[in-house]
């Protein structure tokens, strides 16, 4: 076996044109004195669509996203030992991005407006998920997938994992940690939609993914039928 | 390496030279196809340029690239932009039937028994150290290899 591994291996060389190209990006990656300049006028641009949509909605009347009461559950979280890869191969895999309305309508308010949606489609334009990555009012990056069925999940427990029932729904909840930073995540079947939720953050707590969780649970389950691609590639 | 010329071009094309073939191995081993391989490469190369790390043997600099790229290709796998492209076996034909069994066989593994394999076999790590680069415990990957050996075997024999 091992003969035969590495002699394919050895076969394999990165090309001139390859080499080339990682020593052109390197050579025009900007040094950081011109990412910071570069970065002054981004930041200053954020800063002032944060203002307005943070600020705006402020001088509107308010529907809070939150639910009226703290949850009355807490998720069991699994220790995850590592991660590992979904194997699924999807004939004419294709994306598409959403529009802010598409977002609203599966995940409702408590999006805000700085969702990033995308949706992936099989060769023959059949659904197979969507994700969409949004920053939550504490600055944590949380992740959610959406699947007919089920999402797939891609953890390795050391055991068995301990499930959370609420309201006739399990949840497999857990954290792990990759280069020092722990994220949180939930997959559960909530009507006949998968949900795989993700938090990343310097501050993530498990109260935020719970209170996730609770949104998400506590309403009708998104309807993912109106997701349609515009054109098959 | 001690001392880093104040030209980032000029080190940072020796240390691609140094390990362009057996970094864009490695990724191809996880990624199991050449156009992620190739991402991979460069996305590992931007990280040396941004984190200028300073290196206190080439050993240190061989292993700290590979734990970058296998970190680069598990963040490209957990995300929902990766996209599966040809099969490296396209891409790259084996020579002979066995070979192409055997290659077949460990693309079909689950990634974090390829990576194992690769390192162990190819890369002639010990458990420890592919304990060390893949930030797990020993005994995970002294598991993870066993499991990959005779999860290996079974697929050999079904082709067989």
């Amino acid at each position: 076996m091992n003969k035969d591994y590495n002699s394919y291996m050895d076969n394999l060389s990165v090309d001139v044109v390859l080499h080339e190209r990682i020593m052109k990006r390197l050579k025009h990656q900007p040094t950081t004195r011109g990412v910071m300049k570069r970065y002054t006028a981004i930041l200053a641009s954020a800063a002032l669509l944060a203002a307005c949509i943070w600020g705006i909605p402020l001088l509107l009347p308010q529907v809070s996203p939150l639910p009226p009461n703290p949850p009355a559950f807490s998720l069991i979280l699994n220790p995850t030992e590592s991660i590992t890869s979904t194997k699924k191969y999807i004939p004419g895999y294709f994306t598409q991005e959403l529009t802010q309305a598409e977002i609203k309508a599966i995940l409702g308010e408590a999006v805000g407006n700085n969702g990033i949606g995308i949706a992936g489609f099989s060769g023959e334009g059949n659904l197979e998920e969507v994700t969409i990555s949004y920053n939550t009012s504490t600055n944590t990056n949380a992740v959610i997938i959406l699947a007919m069925g089920q999402v797939m999940l891609d953890y390795d427990f050391p055991d068995e994992p301990e499930v959370t029932y609420v309201n006739g729904i399990s949840i497999i909840a857990g954290q792990w940690t990759l280069n020092g930073e722990t994220n949180y995540y939930a997959s559960f079947v909530h009507g006949s939609i998968g949900y795989h939720l993700e938090l990343m953050g310097d501050e993530v707590t498990a109260a935020e993914l719970t209170a996730l969780v609770s949104r998400i649970i506590t309403k009708e389950p998104a309807d993912l039928s109106q997701i349609q691609p515009i054109a098959i590639p | 390496m001690t001392e880093q010329s104040c030209r980032p071009e000029d080190w940072l094309e020796e240390i691609v030279l140094r390990h362009e073939n057996r970094l864009y191995r490695t990724a191809a081993a996880i990624m199991g196809n050449r156009a992620e391989a190739e991402d991979i490469l460069q996305e590992v190369f931007l990280k040396v340029l941004e984190k200028r790390p300073l290196f206190q043997s080439q050993e240190h600099e061989k292993a700290w690239l590979i734990r970058v790229t296998v970190n680069q290709c598990y963040s490209r796998q957990r995300s929902t932009w990766w996209r599966k492209t040809e099969p490296l076996l396209d891409s790259y034909p084996a020579k002979t039937a066995e070979q192409e069994t055997l290659i077949d066989s460990v693309m079909a593994l689950p990634a974090k028994y390829r990576v194992v394999i690769h390192l162990f076999y190819y890369e002639g790590y010990s458990t420890k150290e592919i304990a060390e680069i893949t930030q797990q415990k020993e005994p995970t990957v002294r598991s993870l290899l066993m499991r990959a050996r005779t999860k290996l075997q079974s697929l050999l024999k079904e082709d067989a």
